[in-house]
C-alpha cells in the first residue's frame, strides 16, 4: 500500500452507525482499517478542516456484471456512442450510458462515493463470467447474489419432501458459485413461462406442484440455519403491473416473521386494475412494512432518461417488450433461471412513467432511510450516477414540487408525494447510502468510521445543497488508499475485493441423486460446475455456519 | 460531385457515420464538411483528417476512394443522393438507410443495410455475415429497399427481413432468409444449412439444389411461378443486374414454411 497509516483531520464527522453526527474529529487509518489513534509523524495528514467526512456508500442491488449485462452492451451500440470516456490520468477509456463497460462503472462509483456494490442477479451457471467481469471493475468491493427461485433441482428435493437436501443443495450451490445471498426472482414464474404457461402466485402450486412460498421458506430457513449475514433478497411476482401492491402486501403478509429483503419495492407498489386506472398505492405497502422492522426495501427508483432494463423475470420483460416494442432479449440458463432484456425510455409525459417517479420517493420518504435504501435498480429505473437527482428529490420537497409540475398533469391525482413534506437531511442520506444498506447486508466491517471498520471513507465538500454535496467527493479513501484526491480518480490501479460466504457445505454432503440430476439434464458435469478458487484472486469470506 | 480519398491506411475503426449525402449537404461546404466530427478508436476527429475532400455537394453524389476496410457506418441513415464507393468497406454499411443510392465496387464487412427501410444498394463483390439482419434484440430486419449482391454473402442473410428484395448472384451462407417476416430473396448460387428457417411469410428464390430442406417445410408440388419473370424482368430493367437465363420460364419446386411459424413462406428451387 502507499500508504499505510493516514489521519484525516479536522473533517465534520457522519457516522450514523456510531451515533455521530456533525462532529469535529480526525479518523485514524492504519493498514486499510480505522484505529482509534496514530502518531503523526508515521502518517500522511489530509486536512480536511470543513468537510464532510462519512462512510463509503454501499450499493446493495445494481446490475453491474454477469450474462445479462453483457447482452444489454451488445444489444445498445447507440447507447455507448453517445456517452464515451476518453483515457485520461491513467485511466482507461471506456463507454456507456445505462450499460457503461466495467471500468467506466466503476469510475463513476468511486466519483459518488461508493467503496462496495452488490450485483443481486447472477445465475450460479453464469457466475464465472459475473466474477470476471467484477475482476475489471476495479477499486470496488463486490459481491454477488446467487438466483435460486426456480431452481430446478431445488424444487425436484422439495417435491421429493426431503427438505434437508434441499437445504444442503441451496447452502452448497450459494458457497461453489461464490455468492454473498440468496436472490429470488419471481418465485415458479420464470420457470413456469418457459412451458408456456404464466404464473403469478406465491400460494398456488407450479408445474412442478410445489408452490413458490415452500420454496422460499426453505431458502430462509438456510438463511437463518447457516446465519447469513445478508436475508433472502426477495423480487416476488407480478412486478411492474397495475395491482402489484396485492403481491407486495401477501409476500409481506408470508413472510412477515422472517427477516428478508424486498427488492426495487417501487415496482410492486401500484394501485389500479388496468393501465388507464393506473396508480400509486405505496402507502398501504409502507403501512403493512411498518410493522415489521425485520423487513427492508431498496427504490428502485425511476429517473426519467433512456434506459435498459434486465430480469431474471422473463414474463415481465416479455410483457414490457409488447408493450414498448423495440429490441428483446430472451434466454433460458438451463435448469436456474432465464432472463430477458429490453430497452426503455422512462418519459415525464407518460402517466405510468409519472406515478412510477413518484412512487419510488413515497416509499423512501415514508419507510425512512433506515429501512429503504437508494437504488434505481441500476439500470433498470435509470444509470445508477443519476443518483445525485434522486437524493435532490428526497433532500428538498421544493425540487419535488418542482418536478411534479412536470410529470403529466394526470399523475396528481393518483400519487400521495405532493402531500409528503419530509426533507431528509445530511445525516439521513449518509444513513441511507452508507450505514443502513452496510447494516442490511450484514457487513461488520462497511458502513461505519468505528475502530476495526474498512477504511472506505468519502469526504464531501459541502456545496448549496445537500444533493450537491454528495454528487460528487472531494477524496474517496477505500482500504486505507486515496482514490479520489481533490475530486479526481488519482489511483485505480487495485481489483477490489470479491465479497461471498462460505457456507461450509462441500460436495460430499450432497447425494449421489443431486450428482446423477446435474450429469443428466445440466450441459456441464458436477465436478466442472463448482467455480475455482482462481476466481477469488482477493476476496472476503464471510465464514458462516 | 463531391470526392472524398482516404489519405492513408486507417488501422482503427473509423466511424464515420457522417458520410452521407444528408450530413454533407447539411454541412454545404468542402470546409465545413472537413470538419464533421468522426471517432476514429477512442480519439474524436475530424474527418478532414482522414480524407482529402474535393467538389461540390449540390447534385447529391459523394464519391469514396480507397481501403475503407475499417471505416464504419458510412451512408447512415442517408435518405437521397449517390454515395459511390470504390474499394473495401467496414461494417454498418448504409445502416438505417432511407433512399437513395450506395454502390460500391469492392467487398463489404458484416451488418450491411442493417435497418434499412428504403434505397438502393449494389454491391460488386462480396458481402460479409447479417447482411440486412434484424440487430440483436431487433424484431424486424430490413422493412423495404433493394440490394443487390454481385457476389457471395455470408450467414444470416436478411434475418427477420419485414419487406424489400434481396438479390445475391453467388453463394449465400447458413440460414439464410432464417425469421423472414415478409419480402423477397433471389439466391443464385449455392446455399447453406437451413434457409428460411422460422419464416413467416415471403419466398426465397433458389437456383441450385440446396444441400437440405428442414423438416419443419412442406413440399408442395412443381408449377411455373409467372411472377418470377415478371419480378426479374423487373429488377433487370430498373436496376445494374442481369440474372441467370436458366430462371426464366423455369419450373420450380415450392416448399412451405416454416410450419414452426405461421408456415406461409415458400422456397422455390428452380428446376433444370
Amino acid at each position: 500500500m502507499p500508504n499505510d497509516s493516514l489521519i484525516i483531520k479536522g473533517g465534520i464527522v457522519y457516522d450514523p452507525l456510531n451515533g455521530v453526527k456533525g462532529s469535529i474529529k480526525d479518523i485514524y487509518v492504519k493498514d486499510g482499517k480505522i484505529v482509534e489513534d496514530l502518531s503523526e509523524e508515521a502518517a500522511e495528514v489530509i486536512d480536511v478542516t470543513g468537510m464532510i467526512v462519512a462512510p463509503a456508500n454501499v450499493d446493495i442491488h445494481s446490475h453491474i456484471a454477469g450474462p445479462k449485462v453483457n447482452s444489454a452492451r451488445l444489444m445498445r451500440p447507440e447507447d455507448h456512442l453517445r456517452d464515451p470516456l476518453r483515457r485520461k490520468n491513467g485511466l482507461r477509456s471506456g463507454c456507456g450510458f445505462s450499460v457503461p463497460t466495467t471500468f467506466v462503472t466503476a469510475y463513476r462509483y468511486l466519483l459518488l462515493g461508493y467503496g462496495t456494490v452488490m450485483d443481486p442477479a447472477v445465475p450460479p451457471l453464469k457466475a464465472r463470467h459475473a466474477l470476471e467481469e467484477l475482476e475489471d471493475t476495479p477499486v470496488l468491493d463486490k459481491g454477488i447474489y446467487i438466483l435460486m427461485g426456480n431452481n430446478n433441482i431445488l424444487y425436484y428435493l422439495l417435491k421429493k419432501g426431503d427438505k434437508k437436501s434441499a437445504k444442503l443443495f441451496a447452502a452448497w450451490l450459494l458457497k461453489s458459485a461464490g455468492g454473498y445471498a440468496i436472490k429470488v426472482v419471481n418465485p415458479g414464474g420464470t420457470e413456469s413461462f418457459k412451458w408456456g404457461k404464466i404464473f403469478n402466485s406465491l400460494s398456488d402450486d407450479t408445474i412442478w406442484g410445489i408452490k413458490p412460498k415452500v420454496v422460499v421458506d426453505i431458502l430462509n430457513e438456510v438463511a437463518c440455519e447457516f446465519k447469513l449475514p445478508h436475508p433472502v433478497h426477495l423480487h416476488t411476482y407480478n412486478i411492474g403491473i397495475p395491482g402489484s401492491y396485492k403481491a407486495a402486501l401477501d409476500t409481506i403478509n408470508a413472510f412477515k416473521d422472517n427477516r428478508l429483503h424486498l427488492a426495487h419495492l417501487q415496482y410492486f407498489c401500484y394501485g389500479g386494475d388496468s393501465w388507464a386506472t393506473f396508480r400509486s398505492e405505496s402507502v398501504k405497502v409502507v403501512e403493512a412494512l411498518s410493522n415489521y422492522e425485520n423487513i427492508t426495501a431498496d427504490m428502485g427508483q425511476v429517473i426519467f432518461v433512456d434506459t435498459t432494463t434486465m430480469t431474471a423475470d422473463t414474463p415481465w420483460e416479455f410483457t414490457l417488450h409488447k408493450l414498448a416494442g423495440g429490441r428483446w432479449s430472451n434466454s433460458d440458463v438451463e435448469l436456474e433461471t432465464g432472463s430477458g432484456i429490453v430497452p426503455y425510455r422512462y418519459r415525464m409525459d407518460n402517466l405510468v412513467n409519472s406515478v412510477q417517479w413518484a412512487v419510488g420517493l413515497e416509499i423512501a420518504l415514508l419507510l425512512g432511510p433506515w429501512r429503504v435504501f437508494l437504488t434505481t435498480d441500476h439500470p433498470n429505473g435509470g444509470p445508477f450516477y443519476f443518483y445525485p437527482e434522486v437524493i435532490k428529490w428526497l433532500t428538498s420537497a421544493d425540487a419535488r414540487k418542482e418536478m411534479i409540475e412536470k410529470i403529466h398533469p394526470k399523475a396528481k391525482k393518483r400519487i400521495y408525494l405532493h402531500n409528503i413534506d419530509r426533507e431528509f437531511s445530511l445525516y439521513e442520506m449518509i444513513t441511507m447510502l452508507s450505514a443502513a444498506p452496510a447494516k442490511a447486508l450484514g457487513l461488520k466491517e462497511k458502513g461505519h468510521l468505528g475502530a476495526g471498520a474498512d477504511a472506505d471513507i468519502a469526504i464531501y465538500k459541502p456545496k448549496g445543497s445537500v444533493a450537491e454535496t454528495l454528487s460528487r467527493v472531494e477524496y474517496l479513501i477505500k482500504d486505507g488508499r486515496v482514490v479520489v484526491r481533490h475530486g479526481e480518480i488519482v489511483d485505480a490501479s487495485y481489483i477490489g475485493r470479491i465479497i461471498r460466504v462460505d457456507t461450509g457445505v462441500d460436495d460430499s454432503a450432497l447425494s449421489n441423486e443431486v450428482r446423477e440430476l446435474f450429469d443428466k439434464f445440466y450441459s456441464v458435469t458436477f465436478s466442472n460446475y463448482k467455480v475455482e478458487d482462481v476466481y477469488f484472486k482477493r476476496e472476503v469470506v464471510k465464514r458462516v455456519v | 460531385m463531391i470526392v472524398l480519398q482516404l489519405k492513408e491506411r486507417v488501422f482503427l475503426p473509423l466511424e464515420a457515420e457522417v458520410i452521407s449525402v444528408d450530413k454533407f449537404a447539411e454541412a454545404g461546404s468542402v470546409d465545413r464538411i472537413s470538419k464533421l466530427s468522426v471517432f476514429y478508436g477512442r480519439d474524436k476527429m475530424e474527418l478532414g483528417e482522414f480524407f482529402k475532400i474535393e467538389g461540390s455537394i449540390e447534385d447529391g453524389r459523394i464519391l469514396i476512394e480507397g481501403d475503407l476496410s475499417k471505416v464504419k457506418r458510412i451512408g447512415k441513415d442517408m435518405s437521397w443522393g449517390v454515395l459511390e464507393i470504390h474499394g473495401d468497406v467496414g461494417m454498418h454499411l448504409a445502416e438505417g438507410l432511407r433512399g437513395g443510392k450506395v454502390i460500391v465496387k469492392g467487398n463489404v464487412s458484416d451488418w450491411l443495410a442493417m435497418g434499412m427501410s428504403g434505397g438502393l444498394i449494389y454491391v460488386d463483390g462480396n458481402v460479409g455475415n447479417l447482411a440486412c439482419a434484424s440487430y440483436w434484440g431487433e424484431k424486424r430486419g430490413i422493412t423495404g429497399g433493394v440490394v443487390l449482391i454481385n457476389g457471395s454473402v455470408g450467414d444470416d442473410l436478411g434475418r427477420r427481413m419485414r419487406r424489400g428484395t434481396i438479390v445475391v448472384m453467388k453463394d449465400a451462407g447458413d440460414f439464410a432468409g432464417a425469421g423472414v417476416i415478409a419480402g423477397t430473396l433471389f439466391i443464385m448460387g449455392k446455399v447453406g444449412k437451413a434457409p428460411g428457417a422460422e419464416m413467416k411469410r415471403g419466398t426465397i428464390v433458389l437456383l441450385e439444389e440446396p444441400s437440405s430442406i428442414l423438416p419443419s417445410f412442406r413440399y408442395s408440388g412443381e408449377f411455373r411461378p409467372y411472377f418470377v419473370d415478371f419480378y426479374i424482368s423487373y429488377l433487370e430493367r430498373n436496376f445494374p443486374i442481369k440474372f441467370p437465363d436458366k430462371l426464366r420460364g423455369s419450373y420450380f419446386r415450392r416448399y412451405m414454411g416454416d410450419f414452426l411459424q405461421l408456415g406461409k413462406g415458400e422456397i422455390l428451387v428452380c428446376l433444370d
